[in-house]
């Protein structure tokens, strides 16, 4: 699977405004709910607006087994997906 | 803005003296204020933004491409902001107007005087003697002091600057009329009925001092003439 952020998601990385704030803040524009995201989740948002694949991309930074973070992300991207925040694709084989 | 979950809290016609700005509220983006037109910009305002528009940049906030006015603009308007909030004295005026170049500050009253915001202009960069007998310039000498301005002050001011009959009826209903906006935001929830007549009643010793102080001052200045 590949992900991306649709181009009507309006998102902004907090540390972008105060430095000691990790989370994401992102919503469906113009009437989705706004969420945050903490921690770890921010990490792979990051990660995929970078366009890096998540699940090797994370599993790199954590020195985490790729199988584990797999299975560790796939509710929340499964999740960001139904909130219209994130873009599925299967990979080309 | 309704339909996607914005609610009215101040009107234009109750946000300010001006009658610039709606504050809107969303239960979980917050406040924004909506502006018709912007305070010290005297040209029309459909003109102004016209102006504004035809020189905008596109910038990217929260990853989503927005039009923005041009670097003078923003400066210009930021400017303006401060003039109405301490003048020269507003960090704004001292990092946007003192830390300007030369360059920088003629291209911003190039863009003022198309806007005619000069006046205004002039109150947050510390050249309102350039302006001396202008029906605003007691105004924006107000505005732009370093102290609160009493109510009785502003009318006052506001009276001088506003020219015509009919202007300045529109100017006299607004003052007597209780602003039911500001006070429902005062209490935290809609004014009633009961807490509008409660406020006016709070009002009418307040304005009859405020009257009297004019009135007094307005005898003194007959009695000068003579």
């Amino acid at each position: 699977m590949t992900y991306e952020i649709p181009a009507s998601v309006a998102w902004v990385a907090g540390s972008d405004f105060i430095d000691r704030d990790h989370n994401v803040y992102a919503m469906v524009l113009p009437d989705g709910e706004p969420v945050i995201l903490e921690g770890t989740a921010a990490m792979a948002w990051l990660v995929i607006a970078d366009g890096q694949p998540v699940v090797e991309t994370m599993a790199e930074l954590t020195a985490t087994p790729p199988e584990r973070v797999a299975s560790d992300l796939s509710g929340f991207l499964a999740d960001l997906a139904d909130r219209g925040l994130l873009d599925v694709a299967e990979e080309a084989r | 803005m309704i339909k996607h979950g914005w609610s009215v809290v101040t009107r234009f016609e109750t946000g300010s003296i001006f009658e610039h700005a709606a504050s809107l509220w969303h239960t979980q983006l917050g406040y924004v204020d909506l502006h018709r037109r912007f305070p010290g910009v005297d040209l029309d305002a459909e003109a102004a933004f016209d102006v504004l528009w035809s020189e905008r940049l596109e910038r990217h906030i929260a990853h989503q491409p927005c039009p923005v006015p041009s670097t003078d603009g923003q400066r210009l308007i930021l400017l303006l902001h401060a003039a109405r909030g301490g003048g020269v004295r507003h960090p704004d005026a001292q990092l946007l107007w003192e830390g300007a170049s030369a360059d920088e500050q003629k291209r911003c009253r190039d863009l003022a005087a198309r806007l005619d915001a000069d006046l205004a202009l002039a109150a947050a960069s510390g050249r309102l003697d350039d302006f001396v007998g202008h029906p605003a310039e007691h105004l924006w000498r107000l505005l732009s002091a370093n102290r609160e301005p009493s109510r009785a002050e502003i009318f006052a001011a506001r009276w001088r600057a506003t020219p015509g009959l009919r202007a300045r009826l529109h100017l006299l209903a607004r003052v007597a009329l209780l602003n039911t906006d500001h006070l429902s935001m005062r209490l935290g929830h809609a004014a009633s009925r009961r807490d509008v007549l409660t406020a006016y009643a709070q009002r009418v010793p307040l304005f009859g001092r405020e009257a009297g102080k004019a009135g007094r001052r307005l005898l003194a200045r007959i009695r000068g003439r003579r």
